[in-house]
């Protein structure tokens, strides 16, 4: 590797610390100041600025790009960022409608729970 | 005999992908304790709820921290690779350093919390909340443990073919600790307040 | 004074020592049977051979050995377990009593499904794919050898544990998955619960290392000029079920960590009260466990896809729909989880969604299925004991197949949930599928590990056995199912049942004579080795690498690494005589050395288990250490390798091949 590989990554580094900051600032002001009114915008904000910060952070501190080199790393991490989501979304899914139909005591949760048990999930 | 540099090569293109392949992994135990973090955050069973918790300057404080020293991380790796010993040593020692004070930070917290009789039994959002941050501190603590045995290690036997193998799977670690970092900044610290 | 002593035995008293004679038996039993075998050991001085040739190996093939010794010995005690469960339901009716009382009972089929799962189906996969993954691919070796063994002894480690529990402790008694409240601590305070939940863990994280290190063996081992799509099936079944591992355990190894929390330190994820969510481990436990089916099944899958086109002597029917439908089930197996709590009480859309993928997942299934159905047709087959355990699979399999998409209705599932119905299923698709599958890829490959074939004969009389035993064990309780009759029921009071229950239980002792006459096979073959000696190194006319090495294949596996130009390469060479190396060709090969990292990490791995268990937290902290710094000792170890030199390689490559 030569110097101007170096100076190139060293660009990059610092382009991606000084613009995860600033994301992360963002997020920080928009919940302190309260600025967006609405809550569900305010999550979807936040999430959207999570993820374009994981993004800078995989392209400038691990490298991830579509050359050959890191082609397989962005490959998989791209599936598994897939089944994550599959698996987090599909969890929360479930327990809520769960929690929809079942909201009971913890009494009664624990009477339910043994019942079914009992015959053997 | 000493091993040929092939062989070397060969096993860090190996290393390399077995590493990223268990950094994979641990995406799915992370997303698990988020999910259940998600499921519990309601059940405050009485005890103090999400946003009466956190303190968001705090957290952003930690995470100012751990962005920092995923910075300087990732200037030691660059360091190193160019073989600068003694400025890419130095900036490994901060960035352990950086982790080091984030640790503690996040170490004061929970002390906080349980002094105020919010502990992980107080409740199933409690539980959710110390089980999902300390395995993240866990994970910093071995990173800690790691880079204080690579720094000792490169200070003993320089750069060599071997210990750059090992610092660029460190460096990928941290990288990704940081990236994990984001998230519970996010939906655990920020969410709190939405 | 009695602090110190709480603080040095943690919470174990007399009181959990074994007190029913069934366990007393095996509780002295056990430890004698192991110090038999020491003094075995000691008397023909063996000791400094187990040390170097299996303990301390990092070969792949060996550890395989090791890993199906394990997995058998487990069968056996897990097929003792259903034996006596069995003869408890054959005999209690009414007011009769069986030998079990209920608590006793839930031990045993406890001990019965975490046995064979954990430890019997996935050692055996694991066995396999140790022994054969590397030589189909033209490696020397796994992409990280030690951390091969770590995994292995990480299993071993978790297998001892589950066993201590029956000499002090006892088990859990919360069914193979452990659902709470019932393994919570207010219904289940004793140590049974946290043995099964420290033992599994241990050989959990094990099974995680193996996925990471199947993966990149076959990404990056693979001999030059085999791409993806010139890959053996069973090395592409491999590739997806590590993925599915590598996706999948993470969530075990979060959700068992838990309920481990809930029980040590008074947290409240799946308590009822102060805000815990017992359904909410119902819900990742299955997240784990449905790929967990496919990571069992589809190396068995794999194992048929070899065996049928070797012994039916053509190429695999429809090799780039097989690579599809493994695909497929990669990615439908991470959303159908649902469907084993239909029944729990989610609303219709979510029960319908999960039913539907339940659904769709059978496709890929049968379409493989055909596939090998296809490869048989119009080939000249070779009925070897292989291939009537692929018979007796694809009877078998099916019949569980089908069943499972009568049970991914909802609405049917609500009726047959729970009952014996589901326990016939999936013995069907675990028993027929993986464990026939396995049985099959042992007699064929055992050749080239050991260099002499299995007696086919015996193997036959085995796979008949198991066969005529499973339906004669398992159609009954599909009856019994749809009759009412529940899972786990110790007694029950209809008379009419006993019939079918008594059926069952003959079942089940034949398919123990199956089983006698697997072990009489595998010590005829030893017996008879010289007889069954495997010269050539291609005892079956085979068409994959494996077979182009000696028997046994040396520990390097390839003296000369070959360079494949198609699918089924060794197959098209010897039809082209193309077979021979040059002197020229041999080349110095690095290999790794003997190491005692994995046994290290096991032994501090188990002691760490046995801590938490039995509180003993003086224990722990030694124990972790120990992990932890064999573990750093080992990443930073450069003299790893070992070189052979090309001469030495030449030498010791054609005497196998003249002997």
């Amino acid at each position: 590797m030569s110097h101007a590989d170096l100076k190139r990554l060293l660009i990059s580094y610092c382009v991606g610390f000084t613009s995860a900051l600033a994301l992360s600032l963002v997020a920080y002001f928009i919940v302190t100041f309260n600025l967006i009114s609405s809550s569900v915008l305010t999550i979807a904000a936040l999430l959207l600025l999570a993820v374009m910060q994981l993004i800078i952070q995989l392209v400038c501190f691990l490298h991830l790009g579509l050359d050959r080199h890191s082609r397989d790393r962005t490959i998989s991490i791209g599936f598994t960022l897939i089944m994550m989501l599959v698996i987090v979304i599909g969890s929360l899914w479930v327990m809520r409608n769960l929690d929809y139909r079942m909201g009971m005591s913890p009494e009664a949760m624990d009477e339910y729970m043994i019942r079914q048990n009992k015959k053997g999930f | 005999m000493s091993v040929s540099r092939e062989r070397v090569v060969e096993k860090y293109a190996k290393a390399e992908l077995g590493f990223w392949l268990y950094l994979m992994t641990d995406i799915i135990l992370f997303a698990s304790l988020f999910a259940t973090y998600m499921v519990l955050r309601p059940n405050i069973a009485g005890g103090m709820s999400a946003s009466e918790l956190f303190d968001p300057t705090f957290a952003l404080a930690e995470t100012v921290l751990l962005l920092m020293s995923s910075f300087t991380c990732g200037l030691a790796v660059l360091f190193l690779r160019f073989r600068y010993k003694s400025p890419g040593l130095i900036l490994l020692a901060v960035t352990l350093l950086l982790g080091g004070m984030f640790l503690f930070l996040e170490m004061y917290e929970f002390m906080e919390f349980i002094h105020e009789g919010q502990s992980w039994q107080t409740s199933g959002f409690l539980s959710g909340f110390f089980a999902l941050v300390a395995t993240h501190g866990l994970h910093i603590t071995i990173g800690i443990l790691w880079g204080l045995v690579l720094f000792w290690y490169i200070f003993k036997k320089g750069i060599t073919a071997n210990a750059m193998r090992r610092v660029s799977l460190f460096s990928l670690f941290w990288h990704f600790l940081d990236i994990v970092w984001i998230f519970i900044f996010t939906i655990v610290y920020l969410g709190a307040f939405v | 004074m009695s602090d110190f002593v709480t603080f040095l035995i943690g919470r174990m008293s007399f009181e959990y020592l074994p007190t029913d004679p069934a366990t007393i038996g095996a509780a002295i039993g056990m430890p004698l049977g192991i110090l038999g075998v020491a003094a075995l050991i000691t008397y023909f001085k063996k000791w400094k051979w187990l040390w170097q040739q299996w303990v301390t190996t990092v070969d792949a093939k060996k550890i395989g050995t090791m890993y199906i010794v394990v997995a058998i010995l487990m069968l056996l005690r897990g097929g003792a377990d259903a034996l006596m469960l069995r003869l408890q339901t054959a005999v209690a009716v009414g007011d009769a009593k069986g030998p079990f009382d209920a608590d006793m009972f839930q031990q045993v089929v406890t001990a019965h499904g975490t046995l064979m799962i954990f430890f019997v189906a996935m050692g055996l996969v694991f066995g396999i794919i140790n022994w054969v993954l590397p030589l189909l691919i033209g490696a020397r070796d796994m992409a990280f050898p030690v951390l091969n063994s770590i995994s292995f002894w990480l299993f071993a480690s978790g297998m001892v544990l589950n066993n201590f529990a029956l000499i002090f402790g006892g088990f859990s008694n919360g069914g193979w998955l452990g659902y709470p409240p019932l393994t919570g601590l207010e219904y289940n305070p004793g140590p049974g619960v946290d043995y099964w939940i420290w033992s599994l863990q241990i050989a959990g994280i094990g099974s995680l290392l193996s996925g990471v290190n199947f993966f990149t063996t076959i990404i990056k081992n693979r001999a030059p000029g085999m791409t993806l799509m010139k890959m053996p099936i069973f090395p592409w079944s491999v590739l997806v079920t590590s993925v599915l591992i590598m996706l999948a355990f993470p969530i075990l190894t979060v959700t068992l960590a838990l309920l481990g929390f809930d029980r040590t330190l008074g947290t409240h994820f799946f308590t009822s009260d102060s805000g815990g969510n017992p359904m909410l481990y119902i819900n990742l436990i299955w997240a784990w466990g449905h790929p967990e089916v496919y990571i069992l099944v589809l190396p068995a899958f794999g194992v048929f896809s070899e065996v049928v086109a070797t012994y039916s002597k053509k190429k695999l029917f429809g090799y780039k729909s097989m690579v599809i439908a493994l695909l497929a089930i990669m990615f439908f197996s991470f959303i159908v989880w649902q469907h084993h709590f239909f029944t729990m009480g989610a609303g219709a859309n979510v029960n319908a969604f999960f039913g539907i993928m339940t659904a769709v997942i059978a496709i890929p299934t049968g379409v493989k299925i055909f596939n090998w159905l296809f490869t048989m047709y119009r080939g000249s087959i070779h009925f070897t004991a292989p291939m009537f355990w692929f018979l007796a699979f694809v009877v078998t399999f099916t019949i569980g197949g089908v069943t499972g998409v009568l049970m991914a209705v909802p609405a049917l599932d609500f009726q047959v949930h729970n009952t014996l119905f589901l326990v016939a299923h999936f013995h069907n698709v675990i028993i027929g599928g993986v464990v026939f599958g396995l049985f099959a890829g042992i007699t064929h490959w055992f050749p080239k590990i050991f260099g002499f074939k299995l007696h086919d004969g015996l193997g036959k009389l085995s796979a008949i056995l198991w066969q005529v035993g499973f339906i004669l064990a398992f159609i009954p309780l599909y009856i019994l199912g749809l009759m009412g009759a529940v899972r786990r029921l110790d007694s029950y009071d209809d008379p009419t049942w006993q019939p079918l229950f008594i059926v069952s239980g003959i079942g089940v002792v034949v398919i123990a004579l199956g089983m006698a006459a697997l072990l009489m096979q595998i010590g005829y073959s030893i017996w008879k080795r010289d007889e069954l000696k495997d010269e050539t190194g291609d005892p079956w006319d085979g068409r994959t690498l494996e077979w182009s090495v000696s028997s046994p294949a040396p520990h390097y596996n390839f003296a000369i690494t070959p360079t494949v130009a198609e699918r089924d390469d060794w197959w098209y060479r010897k039809q082209r005589n193309d077979t021979a190396y040059l002197k020229s060709d041999y080349v110095d090969i690095w290999l790794p050395k003997n190491s005692a990292v994995g046994l290290l990490v096991g032994v501090g791995a188990g002691m760490a288990g046995f801590a938490i268990i039995w509180h003993l937290w003086w224990l722990l902290v030694p124990a972790l250490l120990l992990v932890v710094l064999v573990i750093i000792r080992q990443t930073m170890n450069d003299d790893d390798d070992a070189r052979v030199s090309a001469t030495e390689l030449f030498h010791e490559d054609n005497l196998g091949r003249r002997a």
